[in-house]
């Protein structure tokens, strides 16, 4: 390759990697941050209720949502429950959906225009259902759908509308069902609900939020709520509400992208000098012979506006492979639906200009740099002249330095992330993923509405399973290791509380699972609802919560629930959940029918059931109809079939994801900072041509004409990887030493890598030229 | 002539040196026999394009010729390879260059000591102690610690002569060493040329100017790429038939 291409390649490649991560992550901004939400006068919408930690969403309670009712300073209110999922089919179709129950007001409120027919919701007419978008488009093909009907668990729903495209708070939903009470108490009891109003003219979410606190504050003691969570309870606007998850990671994204820019634009006006020195004796004769300095800067203009466009185009392409990568990885409660964002106008109009104003700066740069001037004190006999003073040499210095400090900081923290990212894809300890067929199903509140009757479900199911062809074990359980995650509250070993996953279980999931039992018993039939509440724990339940061992007495916190005492008749060994890097987390099991009416009515639309039954290997779990039972027994129920091994497989793939996007943003890092190592050492031998010539004349060897032509004037990498490497160190951030190491290896490899090139070249410099182009 | 029967330094035997650019060839030097003897001083002149430079850099061993022998103390260069040739260049010669050559960026005590910097076995203080003696001998003692940009051509000259004779090398050679400098400076920098090769370092200078090459033993005159002359000064003043008698003036500079 000749020099001009390595120029051109390096100098697109270094455009291209900066611009297409501006673009990308300007894209996600645009999309999240800054596109206005697919919600009339959303500066009216806020949501209010309780905020627990820094998280952005505010639950609402149907108490405190009963007592703040309609103060004058607002317009409309509506209040939703969290998402759940039902059994529904139409159209040929069959699935779990996620459902969410809103009241009448709840969709109004926002403001949402729907895509077909109407989105309210009769206080007191019949029951009707709204599809999102996507549902819409699977099972209807997007025709018009208003009227026609569709089963959700069991009962027949006409369609009253759909929602848009882009219409998301805070979770995917496929259908929106009328909140209202049902027996068992659904969402009397509900705690974490979504309320959200419309202000009146002239009213504030501040002023809002303060009503809604003083309300609560008054009601304390009714609601069950100590000072610290009225101290949290308020009122923020629904953008900032929809968008808090989100920004702060946005917007670190953006700031980093504009800082890789820069660094980019540094080693753009790196190359360009080099390449300005490469002809520079063919400028300085220019001036020489009177070319005004725009003709002594042109090769540098042409050169720089090849690199902007290759890379600008370059940039583009890469950048929309990019965004396909980070778009699959957004979490689900970012607004808008991921599918939903593409760049608009404005964002490839931002990149391009911004690709343009980066390769001008560098171009500017490395024409003032090597400029005719400069080229002809330094040919024509000044000897005393240099390209650029020491100030710059030293400005350049430092930028190579800080690229390779920052690479390092970022190599070594995403060699973090993949390391316990890569952890979570290992299969549990104690537990073979293969040979386990799943079914996952959602038993409705109409006819499973007492702790009894989905007991008494549970109990048919697994017993059904069991029995059939093929099956050793089976049971029915609330959660498997791989998600979704449900915890209570138990008082850990120090005292302060501590989370617990919890599961409801029948007879024979752990045997279904293969878990050990390491001491005690299993729950079994004789732990009814009459006898002793009884829990199953694992290795972590006993190490970390107070006052555990075989046969004690744990007590299970709750606020608003009340303690319950649960004696511990058996210790399995630890399993470990999907994405779970850290030590294993406590677990009990506590069996379906010992469960208090007031728990379950709390815990009901957030628990997800799982029929598990163990086969012989994967290919009969992959074969197995486990939801055959559920046909049997509730046939208007529907089961979504699968295996522990691919239901692993896919808790984990967000693991591999954010190990691949480590990876990813890793080799960016990595490569910009090579590719400025590389071109700063460009620079630093085209400047030293002469020097090297005449060390060549007075007998350096190759290894000392590469020390005095490469590493001589603080090109050498190993300043800036140690500084990386330190400041990773003393960081409060999580880091490990082979991490550190490695990163710190990995960087030094490529920066020898990057240098070859120009090591060569300085090794090879050729004596003669001292006589010949003194 | 002074050194007739000394060894000799440099002996060229039918050496030649072709450059070729693409398919164009192109002869610079052609049939050159050359012997320079040890304490030699050997003036070069010829008009430009002659191959002076070229020969320079063939009898300093920084280019290899096309066709040829050449010996450099006795031992056969023309197949040496770069290492063995940098290793002679580095212990044997000496260059002082028409542009000084001088690392801007280094100081003048670490240009000088720059030759020993690349030769093993030396330590720092019996390099600070030849960069001394170098500098006091070009009298620069003052001026080690600033950098080339802050002293005059003549100086930089100078300090380029001090790393000539830093290694002691068996001979100097000098491209032009004048031509950038004025009469004054041009005069004191031949002076200083003048006690080298009086005190024994062989000397080869590439020079236009008839008073600076008529100190030397002999002179090679070069015309397309040929040596048509070697002859004294004085030889030369005699079949051109002048009364001028450069050589004392020379010598009383000297």
């Amino acid at each position: 390759m000749s020099p001009h291409h390595g120029f051109i390649a390096a100098g697109t490649a270094t455009l291209a990697l900066a611009t297409a991560m501006f673009f990308a992550t300007f894209t996600l901004v645009d999309a999240i941050l800054l596109a206005p939400p697919p919600f009339a006068n959303p500066a009216q919408v806020v949501l209010y209720g309780q905020m627990p930690g820094a998280a952005p969403r505010r639950g609402m309670s149907t108490a405190l949502y009963d007592m703040v009712g309609m103060p004058p300073m607002l317009l409309s209110r509506g209040l939703a429950a969290a998402t759940t999922r039902a059994s529904a089919s139409a159209q040929g179709h069959a699935a779990l959906l996620a459902v969410q129950r809103v009241d009448a007001g709840y969709l109004p409120t926002l403001g949402v225009a729907p895509a077909d027919g109407v989105l309210t919701f009769g206080e007191d007419g019949e029951d009707v259902v709204v599809l999102s978008w996507r549902l819409w488009q699977a099972w209807f093909g997007g025709e018009r759908v208003a009227g026609q009907a569709i089963m959700v668990d069991g009962r027949a729903f006409p369609v009253a509308g759909v929602l848009p495209q882009a219409f998301r708070v805070f979770d995917d939903v496929d259908i929106f069902l009328p909140l209202r009470p049902v027996a068992g108490g659904g969402q009397g009891t509900m705690a974490n609900g979504i309320a959200v109003g419309r202000l009146a003219p002239g009213a504030s979410a501040s002023a809002f939020g303060a009503v809604v606190r003083g309300i609560a504050a008054a009601h304390a003691s009714a609601l069950g709520m100590p000072a610290d969570a009225v101290a949290s309870v308020g009122a923020t606007p629904i953008e900032e509400a929809v968008r808090g998850y989100a920004a702060p990671t946005l917007w670190q994204f953006l700031r980093a992208s504009l800082l890789v820019m820069a660094t980019a634009c540094a080693n753009l006006a790196n190359l360009l000098l080099a390449q300005g020195w490469r002809r520079g004796r063919e400028t300085a004769m220019r001036t020489a012979f009177g070319a005004p300095p725009w003709r002594a800067a042109m090769p540098v203009a042409c050169d720089a506006a090849i690199v902007g466009v290759a890379g600008t185009v370059a940039a583009l392409l890469l950048g929309n492979l990019l965004l396909g990568v980070l778009r699959d990885s957004l979490p689900r409660y970012w607004l808008p639906d991921a599918g939903t964002i593409r760049a608009s106008a404005h964002v490839y109009v931002a990149t391009v200009g911004l690709a343009v104003v980066v390769t001008m700066v560098a171009a500017v740069v490395g024409a003032w740099l090597a400029g005719g001037d400069r080229l002809l004190r330094e040919h024509m006999g000044a000897a005393g002249a240099r390209p650029h003073g020491r100030v710059a040499q030293r400005v350049r210095g430092a930028m190579v330095q800080w690229q390779l400090a920052l690479a390092t900081i970022l190599a070594a923290f995403c060699a973090v992330q993949f390391v316990h990212a890569s952890g979570a894809w290992r299969p549990p300890p104690g537990m073979p993923v293969e040979g386990i067929a799943l079914a996952r199903f959602h038993p409705d509140a109409g006819h499973f509405d007492t702790v009894p009757r989905i007991a008494a479900l549970a109990n048919a199911l697994a017993r059904d399973a069991s029995q059939r062809d093929g099956a050793s074990a089976a049971g029915v359980t609330t959660q498997l290791p791989t998600g979704p995650r449900f915890v209570v509250a138990f008082p850990g070993i120090a005292g302060a509380p501590i989370e617990v996953r919890l599961a409801l279980q029948t007879p024979g999931v752990r045997a279904a699972m293969g878990l050990h039992l390491l001491a005690g018993r299993d729950i079994d039939a004789g732990d009814t609802a009459g006898s002793e509440p009884v829990a199953v724990v694992n290795e972590a339940f006993i190490a970390t919560v107070q006052g555990a061992g075989l046969g004690t007495v744990v007590e299970k916190m709750s606020r608003g629930l009340g303690s319950r005492p649960l004696r511990i008749v058996g210790i399995v060994a630890n399993d470990r959940a999907a994405g779970d890097t850290e030590a294993t987390r406590p677990a009990a099991i506590v069996p379906f029918a010992q469960l208090p009416a007031r728990e379950f009515s709390a815990y009901r639309g957030l628990l997800a059931y799982f029929i598990v039954a163990r086969l012989g290997d994967e290919a009969q779990a992959v074969g197995h109809d486990t939801g055959a039972s559920l046909r049997r027994i509730a046939p208007w129920l529907v089961a979504e079939p699968s295996t522990m091994a691919r239901a692993w497989h896919d808790a984990a793939a967000g693991a591999r994801r954010d190990a691949w996007q480590a990876l990813l943003l890793a080799a960016l890092a990595t490569g910009l900072a090579t590719l400025g190592f590389h071109s700063a050492l460009g620079v630093q031998l085209a400047a030293r041509q002469r020097d090297l010539a005449l060390a060549a004349a007075l007998g350096a060897s190759p290894w000392q004409l590469c020390t005095f032509g490469v590493l001589r004037g603080g090109a050498g990498a190993v300043p800036g990887i140690a500084a990386g490497a330190a400041l990773v160190v003393a960081s409060p951030l999580p880091w490990s030493a082979p991490a550190v190491a490695t990163a710190g290896a990995g960087m030094l490899v490529l920066c020898i890598l990057a240098a070859l090139p120009a090591l060569h070249r300085a090794a090879a410099a050729e004596p003669w030229r001292v006589v010949r182009e003194a | 002539m002074r050194t007739p029967h000394r060894p000799p330094v440099i002996d060229m035997r039918g050496v030649g040196k072709v450059f070729v650019a693409g398919a164009l060839e192109l002869p610079v030097l052609t049939d050159i026999h050359l012997t320079v003897h040890e304490g030699e001083f050997v003036a070069i002149a010829g008009p430009s394009g002659c191959g002076k430079t070229t020969l320079l850099s063939l009898m300093g061993l920084l280019d290899t010729p096309t066709h040829g022998h050449m010996r450099f103390l006795g031992e056969p260069v023309v197949a040496a390879g770069r290492r063995q040739r940098a290793l002679l260049r580095n212990a044997h010669v000496g260059f002082v260059f028409q542009a000084f050559n001088l690392v801007a960026d280094m100081s003048v005590a670490a240009n000088v000591a720059l030759p020993l910097a690349f030769r093993k076995g030396i330590g720092r203080r019996e390099r600070d102690e030849r960069v001394a003696a170098a500098l006091a001998s070009v009298g620069m003692s003052h001026r080690m610690r600033h950098f080339p940009g802050q002293l005059s051509g003549g100086q930089q000259q100078r300090v380029a002569v001090a790393r000539a004779i830093v290694g002691e090398p068996a001979v100097i050679l000098a491209d032009e060493p004048t031509g950038n400098l004025d009469l004054e400076n041009g005069e004191r920098v031949m002076a200083l040329l003048g006690r080298l090769n009086a005190a024994g370092t062989t000397l080869c200078m590439v020079t236009h100017d008839d008073r600076f090459s008529a100190a030397a033993d002999r002179i090679v005159r070069l015309l397309d790429g040929r040596v048509v002359d070697e002859a004294t000064f004085q030889e030369r003043q005699r079949e051109a038939g002048s009364g001028l008698d450069e050589r004392r003036a020379m010598e009383a500079l000297l």
